[in-house]
């Protein structure tokens, strides 16, 4: 019987140079493929944005890979909500920053 | 009389040494704003995070962000969407579907702004909006639609600046 890979996702943030930068961080033991949406809402003195981007990715299983990336400006530090969510065949998994 | 006769000896006879030596050459007036090389995805070019350049030698004092490969350069599969606020009260709505999507959003300096990009996969998009007000603006791109690079600057006398 074959084993379900394990995936873990995190929501890695950066705050750097003027600019905050949010990548979304797929991990898995063994390859494994499947579908990701990242979704990021921030509201500042700046102004709104709303970022919504999905597509497939693909993991080759035992290292942190970058599955989309998103630049906001500054104010956007303690002021946004961002959600990642992949699905494989097998299941998926959800994080969510802050 | 004497001491012009002889600095201009002296000159002649530095002269064979400057015209051997290598021709003087001045930078060139105008900034490469692209790369000509192709750049890779992953490959880094630039150890800088932004650079702001001149937008017109002839429009308003104002830069337009432009990203730098490294900071433009997306996941292996994934989407890049920047989107930059200065100024008040903007909205700004992107997504994108599919794979190797690049949007730019950059609202500097306006306020009342209403920007949305859609985009189907392979798209590329670069919007800046200087001291605007007041607009809606859509870009819709289907999957591998031509790249749009725009720039809309509200002038000193209150016409607008659009560049494609």
């Amino acid at each position: 019987m074959p084993v379900t890979p394990a995936i873990e996702c995190t929501i890695r943030t950066e705050l750097a140079d003027g600019f905050f930068r949010l990548e979304a961080i797929a991990r898995a033991d063994a390859p494994a493929a499947g579908q990701y949406s990242f979704l990021v809402a921030k509201r500042s003195e700046s102004g709104s944005s709303n970022n919504a981007q999905n597509g497939a990715f693909v993991l080759r299983g035992g290292q942190d890979e970058v599955v989309t990336t998103l630049v906001l400006d500054r104010s956007a530090a303690g002021h946004y909500h961002a959600e990642l969510s992949l699905q494989t065949d097998n299941g998926g998994v959800t994080c969510t920053s802050p | 009389m004497y001491v012009a006769l002889k600095h201009m000896t002296r000159a002649l006879a530095a002269l064979p040494a400057i015209l051997s030596a290598a021709p003087a050459k001045a930078e060139t007036a105008y900034i490469a704003q692209v790369n000509p090389a192709p750049v890779k995805v992953g490959q880094v070019t630039s150890s800088q995070t932004s650079q702001p350049l001149p937008v017109t030698q002839y429009g308003p004092s104002s830069t337009a962000y432009v990203p730098t490969p490294e900071t433009a350069r997306p996941g292996r599969n994934g989407n890049f969407a920047q989107t930059l606020e200065i100024g008040s009260f903007n909205n700004v709505f992107q997504s994108q579907s599919g794979g190797k999507n690049f949007s730019n959003v950059s609202v500097l300096g306006g306020k009342d702004n209403n920007i949305g990009v859609w985009q189907g996969g392979k798209d590329l998009s670069n919007l800046n909006l200087i001291n605007t007000q007041g607009l809606s603006i859509a870009v819709i791109q289907p999957p591998g639609a031509a790249p749009i690079n725009m720039l809309i600057a509200r002038l000193p006398n209150g016409g607008l600046f659009i560049k494609r």
